[in-house]
């Protein structure tokens, strides 16, 4: 265990390194001068002054060769130091920190919504598996795969402002000073956000139980006259549900993509509604850290998945 | 005894048949996968729908879609009701949204076949050569893909977007890069598979040149794979560029597209105007639903080793 365990933290390094580059040369390589992006002074370039871009370029660091750049900029990084917002002035962390963990709890609540629903939904559809309930619960997840999360978030915000006129309070709560209010705030956005996930896991968790439904040891199980709920309940899920959590991981990633859209629909103050802003400002060093930040989220989550995974299936240990 | 067995072997001559003409028409054998596969079909359907849409669509629009509309008195009609003159209504500047849906058709559709062709088709290319070359190559990919799976789909895209700047073909050159990881890993993982394949060790063990096993021993046997990430990519890049617009980086905003006109409705203004915010949606879906409807029937007649990896497998979105 241990070796293999250091072998995949071994693996997450370069993969981290590789990732700042990919973000920062995407950054700084980008066709046009970002220092006259940044000044918005594109297309007529009378409307900014030739001091003025020096003096931005010189404070961007930007004169300097790009492997020093990349070099300086992932120095600070690793202190802790992200920049300093283009657009706001302040450092980028001090804005990102309460952002940050809205949108984590907004994606954690998401998935284990997703997950909760979505194996239930799955066992059932594999144990009756070509019954009605079965046929019922595959178009159910063709249906959510293909649903765009954007139009099911106007759609939820339609329904209730429509019969109940009610909608999610505004603003964030944190669970501490006010759990009702949080509930109320972030509920939404998380089904939203879930529904996606949720249709995926369902199908992943069908085709997993189908699979180890065939396999011998399940028909030792039952030979051995065990009551079927024992069967399905020990023997069988607990081999399906390791693809299941192994995939669980990587929806993470786009859950978090997902995340701006529920957020900008409604109206989190997380860190996808920054993102948007950094995105209309060009404020590139905001969109650099988010995209950064969001790397290691999940790189670090995949690492986690992967050492639980090799705890509980012995046999990925040996590969 | 044997009699039996004969009445046996000559029920079994017409499936034998049946299977052997599957190089028969293209129409037969169009009409037994319909049969098949209904879901496919129906997903087929769609898809012609949309491409017949698309190609038609200054024939059958009733309005100018970038046009807002000026009534006889001049008035503007602004979030007009469905009705018998507009027949999803019209939105929040006063322009026919049917005719928007209908030209939205090729907006969706130039961008899904423009990033598929140049995404899906690259980085295939780019999956199986990391995949044959092994070594340093493969690594070096490796690590490229590991990195970029790390950051979800719809922010690589959207990071592009944010330095590009919006236009439609930049859409197009976001989605590319955005879809590098998914395919290539699928590709590599695939061509892994059919290199260690009999055929494929006996022709290098007979001196054929890494030319000649890519081309005439590994490619045929990746065509199915590429056919089917096609399809479903076509759908997962409507999907991304409705996103896009819908966030406001996409296309510009009088450009018709999907996702763009749903802006307004997020808003609030849904309330006001359901119509504007349910049928450009209720466009996207359809669309996405046939792609992947057609992408799964592809796969269980192809290549049904992938069964149960659905559309949704590998899409970052």
């Amino acid at each position: 265990m241990g070796k293999y365990a250091l072998r995949r933290m071994l693996l997450f390094v370069p993969t981290l390194l590789v990732a700042t580059i990919l973000v920062f040369t995407l950054f700084w390589i980008v066709p046009g001068d970002p220092a006259l992006t940044i000044l918005g002074g594109e297309g007529d370039s009378g409307a900014v002054s030739p001091e003025q871009l020096q003096q931005l370029r010189q404070t961007l660091g930007l004169n300097r060769p790009l492997h020093v750049q990349y070099a300086s900029w992932l120095g600070n990084v690793l202190r802790g130091d992200l920049g300093t917002s283009l657009w706001y002035k302040t450092p980028v962390w001090t804005q990102l920190k309460d952002r940050f963990l809205v949108t984590m709890e907004l994606a954690v609540m998401a998935i284990l919504l997703a997950v909760c629903a979505a194996v239930p939904l799955g066992i059932v559809s594999a144990v009756k598996q070509d019954t009605g309930l079965d046929y019922l619960s595959r178009i159910f997840s063709s249906i959510g795969i293909a649903l765009p999360t954007f139009w099911l978030g106007i759609l939820i915000v339609y329904a209730l402002a429509s019969t109940f006129q009610w909608l999610p309070p505004l603003g964030y709560a944190t669970v501490w000073d006010d759990p009702l209010l949080n509930l109320q705030q972030l509920i939404l956005p998380a089904l939203t956000l879930a529904f996606n996930d949720l249709a995926f896991t369902a199908r992943l968790t069908r085709s997993a139980m189908l699979e180890v439904m065939r396999e011998d040891y399940l028909r030792t199980a039952r030979a051995k006259g065990l009551v079927e709920l024992r069967v399905i309940g020990r023997h069988a899920l607990k081999n399906a549900l390791l693809p299941v959590l192994t995939v669980s991981g990587y929806q993470f990633a786009r859950l978090l993509g997902g995340v701006i859209i529920v957020e900008s629909i409604f109206a989190v103050p997380g860190m996808g509604t920054l993102l948007i802003d950094s995105i209309i400002h060009r404020d590139f060093i905001v969109l650099q850290a988010i995209v950064v930040l969001i790397a290691a989220v999940v790189l670090i989550l995949n690492l986690l998945v992967d050492l639980s995974y090799g705890v509980l299936d012995p046999r990925v240990r040996y590969q | 005894m044997l009699a039996g067995r004969e009445t046996i072997v000559a029920s079994a001559i017409p499936e034998i048949r049946a299977e052997s003409s599957a190089r028969a028409a293209p129409w037969i054998r169009l009409a037994r996968f319909a049969r098949r596969k209904p879901l496919g079909a129906l997903g087929g359907l769609i898809v012609l729908a949309l491409v017949v849409t698309a190609l038609l669509a200054p024939l059958i629009a009733p309005y100018d879609p970038r046009q807002i509309i000026r009534e006889a008195d001049n008035r503007v009609p602004v979030y007009v009701a469905p009705g018998s003159a507009y027949p999803m209504g019209t939105d929040h500047v006063g322009r026919d949204i049917v005719s928007r849906i209908i030209y939205g058709a090729r907006i969706s559709l130039y961008v899904g076949l423009g990033s598929v062709l140049i995404g899906v088709t690259g980085w295939f290319v780019v999956g199986m050569v990391s995949a044959y070359a092994g070594h340093t190559v493969d690594l070096l990919v490796q690590r490229v893909v590991d990195a970029m799976m790390a950051v979800p789909g719809l922010i690589i895209v959207l990071a592009i977007m944010a330095v590009l700047g919006s236009s439609l073909n930049n859409v197009i050159i976001a989605i590319v890069i955005g879809m590098l990881a998914p395919v290539v890993r699928t590709v590599r993982s695939q061509v892994l598979w059919v290199k260690e394949m009999e055929y494929v060790v006996a022709a290098r063990a007979i001196g054929a040149r890494s030319a000649r096993v890519i081309v005439r021993h590994i490619m045929p046997n990746c065509l199915a794979i590429y056919l089917i990430l096609a399809t479903y990519y076509l759908g997962f890049a409507i999907i991304l560029e409705a996103s896009l617009s819908f966030l406001g980086v996409g296309v510009p905003p009088d450009v018709p597209s999907w996702g763009g006109m749903l802006t307004a409705a997020a808003q609030g203004h849904i309330t006001k105007a359901p119509w504007a915010g349910i049928f450009p949606g209720l466009a996207i879906f359809i669309v996405v639903l046939g792609f992947n409807l057609l992408g799964d029937a592809l796969r269980d007649v192809l290549e049904p080793r992938l069964r149960g990896t659905g559309p949704g497998a590998r899409l970052p979105r």
